[in-house]
């Protein structure tokens, strides 16, 4: 795998009331990823990582939020990327266990 | 639920209450969501995160804990209710375990038991006060002083001269003696140090050390003298200054003699006293003044006397809850009266370096005795079947109110309505109503007079007859009601519940509330 390892693809899941409602209701999984990993990649990590078998995954940029004090703009949120990975049928992530 | 219950020592029950796992499960999903109600959990609206994300961010012993917190208080109150125990206080959740099931142990303090020992039998030697030949002629001797002329005269201070002096007294400190910071105050500072000051030779009440009369006696004006004396070493001495000379030095600055007014009628007529004009009807004033006011003491000792013979028979337990809320009012007495001076309790404490609990430890002593006295005063209320009738009710507000009022006719009117309006007002009075009658009952049965029990009989007495009462109850059943003791002297405000030495204190905050 070009520039990533495996184990570093996904940094974190990501666990808030509408993550919670997407695994409850169509078994998608939310993560902050690397910026530069691509679908691909994000698939293989978590079919190795959690042995699951991933169907579909749903990549976006999540924008830096910034502020602006005067005529200095600085950066209040880093940008980062979230991956919505869709897992096949009847299988779930152990680690979210709801 | 699963209840075993067991009686611990000193009026506490153990309860041991045993539910299910299931229940507990239900409890702590409860529980979980009421703290994510009060957590904020970062992604998540307040009272919308999950169990497992609750579990996660605030551990599952928190869960726990709030589950046996909620759960344990309904628990409580069920077992409560199954067990028939009646309890003085809230509970207290001793030790939780999960076995096979969740145990929850309770201590429950209990109303306290008070079982009156063979009171009716106590006895006790009643002796009246017999005021002396020489009480009356001290107090004639007294007056006469009063009212006696002063000449400044050349020579020496005899007994009985005036002396006008300046005093400057210090305590010895032994060379090599350590002296504590606390008390360095009281040893390096003059004791006395007075620039004109009188003295009457031969008055030992004033004098400042026992024995400064005879060390003075001679001097004459312009004279000056040093002498060591030795403080007592009694109680009232304080204790780093107990039995310690003192270094004094005295200057006469003036010796007078004093001449004693003659004793005869004219003498009588000048103190104005009402009804008194001659000599002989001022001994018996006096003999009669003194009679009443020793009399009262000794009659006050005498009942307390008695009370405490009758306490030492009552088997009494209680629990400790009972005891600190004593000491607790105590506490705060001592606030409020600090508070009146503009100080606080933490500077009190500061400056006798003690701490609250120190304090604490002083007044249990006297707390306990206070809390056993009003027990037993609330036993013996229900053993003897004493009652307030509203008779005895309305001349207790009549008295009240007018000893309050300081001659005002408006404030006595809306004394006495308060104390006809306010049931807490009511209470109070009628516990000390209730107090005072048990008080003169246990005096008859200690001097053996044997007094039926049952309500203390109304005796008519002019004074109250006449002195009509407005009030606002109608007036028709007024005869026949009897105020129902909710409150008898035993469970009411401790500051109450003193038979004799707080009633007056009582009664002000009474009014003042």
């Amino acid at each position: 795998m070009a520039g990533i390892h495996l184990y570093d693809v996904i940094i974190r899941p990501v666990v808030t009331e509408k993550s919670n409602a997407l695994i409850d209701e169509q078994r998608q999984y939310a993560f902050e990823v690397d910026m530069r990993a691509n679908k691909i990649q994000i698939k293989e990590a978590v079919e190795v990582i959690f042995d699951v078998t991933v169907d579909k995954v749903a990549t976006m940029n999540v924008p830096a939020k910034r502020g602006q004090r005067g005529r200095r703009i600085y950066q209040r949120k880093q940008a980062w990327k979230k991956a919505i990975v869709t897992l096949a049928p009847g299988q779930s992530i152990q680690l979210f266990n709801v | 639920m699963n209840l075993h219950t067991e009686l611990l020592e000193k009026r506490i029950a153990q309860l041991k209450v045993g539910i299910e796992i299931a229940e507990l499960d239900k409890a702590k999903v409860d529980a979980a969501r009421t703290l994510s109600k009060r957590v904020n959990i970062p992604g998540f609206r307040k009272g919308k995160a999950p169990y497992n994300v609750v579990s996660r961010y605030l551990g599952e012993s928190a869960i726990f804990e709030e589950a046996i917190d909620q759960l344990g208080s309904r628990v409580y109150k069920e077992a409560l209710e199954q067990s028939e125990l009646e309890p003085y206080g809230p509970g207290q959740l001793e030790d939780v375990k999960v076995e096979d099931e969740l145990l929850l142990t309770f201590h429950v303090p209990l109303t306290p038991r008070v079982e009156l020992g063979n009171y009716r039998e106590v006895r006790r030697d009643y002796e009246p006060v017999v005021i002396s030949d020489e009480q009356v002629e001290e107090v004639v001797t007294m007056m006469r002083s009063n009212k006696a002329e002063t000449a400044v005269k050349e020579g020496p201070a005899e007994k009985g001269d005036q002396v006008r002096m300046s005093l400057y007294a210090v305590p010895v400190v032994e060379e090599g003696e350590t002296v504590a910071e606390e008390n360095k105050e009281l040893l390096e500072r003059p004791l006395f140090d007075l620039k004109d000051w009188l003295f009457v030779l031969g008055e030992t009440i004033r004098e400042p050390v026992p024995g400064f009369s005879e060390a003075i006696t001679g001097m004459a004006a312009g004279d000056t003298r040093t002498f060591t004396l030795t403080l007592p070493e009694g109680d009232d001495v304080v204790e780093v200054l107990r039995g310690r000379p003192v270094n004094f030095t005295v200057t006469c600055l003036e010796v007078s003699a004093r001449t004693l007014p003659e004793l005869n009628d004219d003498f009588v007529k000048n103190l104005g006293e009402e009804g008194v004009e001659t000599v002989s009807a001022l001994y018996e004033r006096i003999r009669e003044d003194l009679h009443n006011t020793l009399g009262q003491q000794n009659d006050a000792a005498y009942a307390d006397a008695v009370l405490d013979t009758i306490v030492e028979e009552t088997t009494i337990e209680y629990p400790d809850m009972m005891l600190e809320e004593f000491v607790d009012e105590a506490v705060e007495n001592l606030e409020r009266r600090l508070k009146q001076d503009k100080l606080t309790l933490e500077a009190y404490l500061d400056y006798f370096q003690k701490t609250e609990e120190d304090l604490r430890n002083e007044f249990r002593p006297s707390a306990e005795k206070r809390l056993k006295r009003s027990l037993t005063v609330g036993a013996l209320v229900r053993a003897e079947g004493l009652e307030v009738d509203e008779r005895t009710y309305q001349r207790a507000v009549s008295e009240r109110s007018s000893a309050l009022s300081y001659g005002s006719e408006e404030l006595r009117a809306a004394l006495a309505g308060y104390l006809f309006e306010y049931n807490e007002a009511r209470v109070n009075l009628t516990a000390e109503v209730l107090s005072n009658q048990i008080m003169e009952r246990v005096v008859a049965i200690a001097k053996g007079e044997n007094p039926p029990t049952g309500p203390t009989p109304f005796v008519e007495d002019e004074v109250a007859a006449s002195e009509s009462v407005e009030q606002p109850a109608d007036p028709d059943d007024s005869q026949a009601e009897v105020i129902e003791a909710t409150a008898e002297p035993g469970d009411i405000q401790p500051e109450a519940a003193g038979p004799i030495d707080s009633q007056p204190e009582a009664s002000e905050s009474t009014v003042e509330e």
